[in-house]
């Protein structure tokens, strides 16, 4: 027992001396720090109007303790299925198709040799990124339009007949994962240029005097290259699989669309903000960093399985 | 090295000390405000009507929040000569916050629920302000407004039916803005083209159908295009709330009607899958712009200022049509009355209420009297006339015959938001202001709207139903809606499966609470509204 107080005391100390030692770098951290506790963890007390009955008058404390009522409540809705499958089925086509996009994009920027034209392209792909959704989603609006849409016209002037795109749920999620791909995977290829970029050369020279031809580089040095930030981005992603960004579906969907359009993001902007029913929707709130969670967990601990790359 | 940093020190200091005595005195000018002086201010008033001016304007300041959505011309929004005026008036100076009209009732219920909310605030909706009082945090306004000793004008001039939709158990959650022309909506026609293409004011629904064809077929703007359309539906949520108005009052489905001994909303009567019907005959025959659904009210009217449009429903004034000299709206377009409905009835727009919208008093407020003394003054002369026509000296003067007319300033002030409230009041006085405000053609669409128009009996009298608030009920409209007008959906295979989604949605309970009220003694209220 003894021995034991002495070894983390000694363990203690270490770690002042080595926190006293890096002073500098942790002083870059503690802004950050500061900000995650203040604005990330500070309001986590809230969630416990998930387990109460909120009312305004009352204030978080004051309100009464109901245990498991909302939650029991939001799992005999039929429409809260709905959308969890909605959320699902979006970020699913999202992953497929929008997380594997700024890969190969950064692939094919890595095999430009012209620097001009990398540029040039690297200043389009990315310019949407800094362009709001309610900008981004009306400009695709306006080009959607059925009756003065870009493309509906050029439909009209083939000879065909206006499609309402955005007012029918067969096309919306296309919509969705497309705009997504269009506005983000110019931005997101950053990261993965960073990877290629560490990737040694050595391994390229060695491979071309061993007669390896483009494709075989790519597939045997480059792609293992940058597989462990694949990995670590692919585990960041899953842990939003329950997650859709409100502002895109919020400025893209319309009432028609409401059976795969409406997600967990909109139903708690609905029946949170609009409804009041701030409790309920804490619930959902919760249920849904459990779920995410719980996703992040699972493919952190099969990632270190299979491939030894991990976030912790 | 070490002197400069003592410097910027102490600059520092003394700039912090600065910051600290200058906030601390304006606490101390709040405080000297919100004292007991103000009392005797008060009674200062009435002993002598020259102090009073002086007195009056050293009463307090309310703060209220508005959705104020146009300009303050010559003015800022808490600098302004309607600000200017009230204050002279009442004593008491209104410091307005707008969050913008955009998702405004969201950031009024953020505002609430953060337990730090103004005097007053401006909501539209009854349904939400019941649910704020639930929630504790709404002033019960019925000892103010009932208090004719204190509040005369109040209590006196204020119709009682205006209260209704806020009112339960002897409480009153807001004071509304009732409307003097609470019917505000009327069909309007391009009567150039009706004359170019010889067509007659229709009597019913087969003679509006050849209108609106006509309009869409027979290029009535001549330029030999095909790019006109009989009908301008798009705008406003939920789908053709406004825009599918006229069509739902000839098919007899836009109030609650007792059905097989139930009570029913619109929503699901059986004459509105005929509606929707036809509806989508209009959006598929291209008689009817099908883009209904993204547009806002901004869309609606850049689609109305390309001049392709023959027919929409809208408020009675039209002075939003954009694309038209001042006055002038008049010479492209003319109402009509609605067809006779599918019973052989006159066609009547309904309504739900008379009011605009309400001012609630949050439960935090310390300043009701004040705010009350200003809704007070609202309902004197002076007030409707400032509500009708603005400041007087510009925007309005009185002639030699003691008669306003209008003065140099714009016609369409908004000083009526500042007020918050309004009485409604429609006599011989306010109905000359409007003549002020506004050219004979608006006042004939006014009264042609007044005639056109109903409360829907059940819907002013039914209680709030507070167990609704989880239901989901608008968004299935809303989803069946646009399905079946777009041409999503067969709309004979699917109406069963809409009703019954309707029922498990919530509107089962609803159907069930409004039926058990009404036979329960509401339909003798009714019956007597």
């Amino acid at each position: 027992m003894e021995a034991r107080r002495i070894r983390m005391n000694r363990s203690f100390k270490m770690m002042i001396r080595r926190v006293y030692a890096n002073r500098l770098m942790y002083l870059f951290i503690l802004p950050g720090f500061i900000w995650f506790l203040i604005y990330k963890y500070g309001p986590m007390y809230g969630v416990v109007i998930a387990f109460k009955d909120f009312k305004f008058s009352e204030g978080i404390l004051g309100s009464a303790w109901v245990g498991l009522k909302h939650f029991q409540y939001l799992f005999s809705m039929s429409d809260f299925y709905n959308i969890v499958r909605n959320t699902i089925t979006i970020n699913l086509w999202n992953l497929l198709f929008g997380f594997t996009a700024p890969i190969i994009l950064a692939l094919i920027m890595n095999e430009v040799y012209s620097l001009k034209f990398k540029k040039a392209v690297q200043l389009a792909v990315y310019f949407p990124h800094f362009l709001s959704w309610v900008v981004f989603g009306g400009i695709i609006i306006n080009m959607l339009n059925p009756s003065q849409g870009m493309i509906n016209m050029a439909i009209k002037a083939l000879g065909g007949k206006p499609v309402h795109f955005l007012a029918q749920s067969k096309y919306f999620v296309g919509i969705v994962v497309i705009t997504s791909i269009i506005k983000e995977a110019g931005w997101g290829t950053i990261v993965y240029l960073a990877a290629l970029a560490g990737v040694d050369m050595d391994q390229y020279e060695a491979a071309v005097i061993d007669g390896a031809n483009r494709w075989q580089k790519l597939i045997y040095i480059t792609l293992p290259g940058i597989s462990s930030t694949i990995i670590i981005m692919l585990i960041l992603r899953v842990g939003y699989l329950l997650d859709v960004g409100f502002e895109q579906i919020y400025v893209l969907y319309n009432p028609s669309v409401y059976s795969v359009g409406d997600v967990i993001s909109t139903y708690i902007y609905r029946m949170g903000l609009q409804n009041m029913q701030f409790s309920l929707t804490t619930a959902i709130g919760l249920f849904q960093g459990a779920i995410n969670f719980a996703l992040i967990f699972t493919t952190n601990t099969l990632a270190k399985r299979f491939s030894d790359v991990s976030i912790w | 090295m070490f002197k400069t940093y003592k410097i910027l020190s102490l600059a520092l200091s003394a700039l912090i000390a600065l910051s600290a005595t200058s906030a601390c005195g304006g606490g101390s000018v709040q405080t000297e405000q919100n004292s007991p002086s103000a009392s005797s201010a008060s009674s200062a008033v009435e002993a002598s009507t020259a102090v009073a001016e002086t007195v009056k304007s050293k009463l307090g300041e309310i703060e209220i929040m508005a959705d104020v959505n146009v300009d303050v011309e010559g003015g800022t929004l808490n600098e302004n000569k309607y600000l200017d005026y009230i204050e002279e008036q009442t004593g008491v100076r209104i410091k307005v916050q707008s969050p913008g009209s955009s998702s405004y009732t969201d950031k009024v219920n953020i505002v609430m629920a953060s337990g730090d909310a103004p005097d007053a605030v401006m909501i539209g909706s009854s349904n939400m302000i019941n649910q704020l009082a639930r929630n504790g945090v709404l002033t019960n306004v019925e000892p103010y407004v009932t208090d004719s000793g204190k509040y005369p004008l109040l209590a006196s001039r204020m119709p009682e039916a205006a209260y209704h939709p806020v009112s339960n158990n002897d409480s009153i959650w807001g004071v509304p803005y009732a409307r003097f022309d609470a019917f505000t909506q009327v069909t309007f026609v391009r009567k150039d083209w009706m004359a170019k293409l010889d067509l007659q004011p229709p009597a019913t629904l087969d003679d509006l159908y050849a209108i609106m064809k006509a309009f869409t077929e027979e290029d009535p703007d001549g330029n030999g295009i095909d790019d006109t359309y009989g009908l301008l539906g798009g705008g406003f949520n939920p789908v053709l709330y406004y825009g599918g108005a006229l069509f739902r009052a000839i098919f007899d489905c836009n109030t609650y009607q007792v059905i097989e001994g139930e009570v029913l909303p619109w929503q699901i009567n059986p004459n509105y899958k005929e509606y929707l019907k036809y509806m989508r005959k209009l959006a598929d025959e291209e008689i009817m712009d099908s883009d209904i659904l993204n547009s806002t009210t901004q869309v609606m009217m850049d689609k109305l200022a390309t001049h392709k449009y023959g027919l929409l429903t809208n408020f009675w004034h039209a002075n939003q049509f954009p694309g038209y000299d001042t006055w002038t709206i008049g010479d492209e377009w003319t109402t009509i009355d609605i067809p006779k409905n599918i019973k052989g009835e006159p066609g009547r727009f309904s309504y739900e209420t008379l009011s605009r919208h309400y001012a609630v008093i949050p439960s935090t407020s310390k300043k009701i009297d004040l705010t009350m003394t200003v809704f007070d003054w609202v309902c004197s002369d002076e007030g409707v006339k400032y509500v009708n026509l603005g400041v007087p000296g510009s925007d309005y003067i009185i002639d030699e015959e003691g008669k306003p007319q209008l003065g140099t300033t714009t016609k369409f002030s908004i000083n009526w938001i500042f007020t918050l409230m309004n009485p409604g009041i429609k006599n011989e006085d306010t109905e000359s202001y409007l003549a002020l405000t506004y050219p004979q053609s608006s006042i004939d669409w006014l009264n042609h709207a007044a005639e056109q128009g109903k409360l829907d009996p059940i819907a002013v009298n039914l209680p709030y139903n507070p167990d609704l608030i989880q239901a989901n009920i608008d968004k299935v409209v809303e989803e069946y809606t646009s399905q079946a007008i777009l041409g999503n959906i067969d709309i004979d295979a699917t109406w069963d499966k809409y009703i019954s989604d309707y029922m498990s949605a919530g509107g089962r309970q609803a159907v069930d609470f409004n039926t058990q009220w009404y036979n329960s003694g509401g339909k003798e209220i009714v019956g007597n509204s």
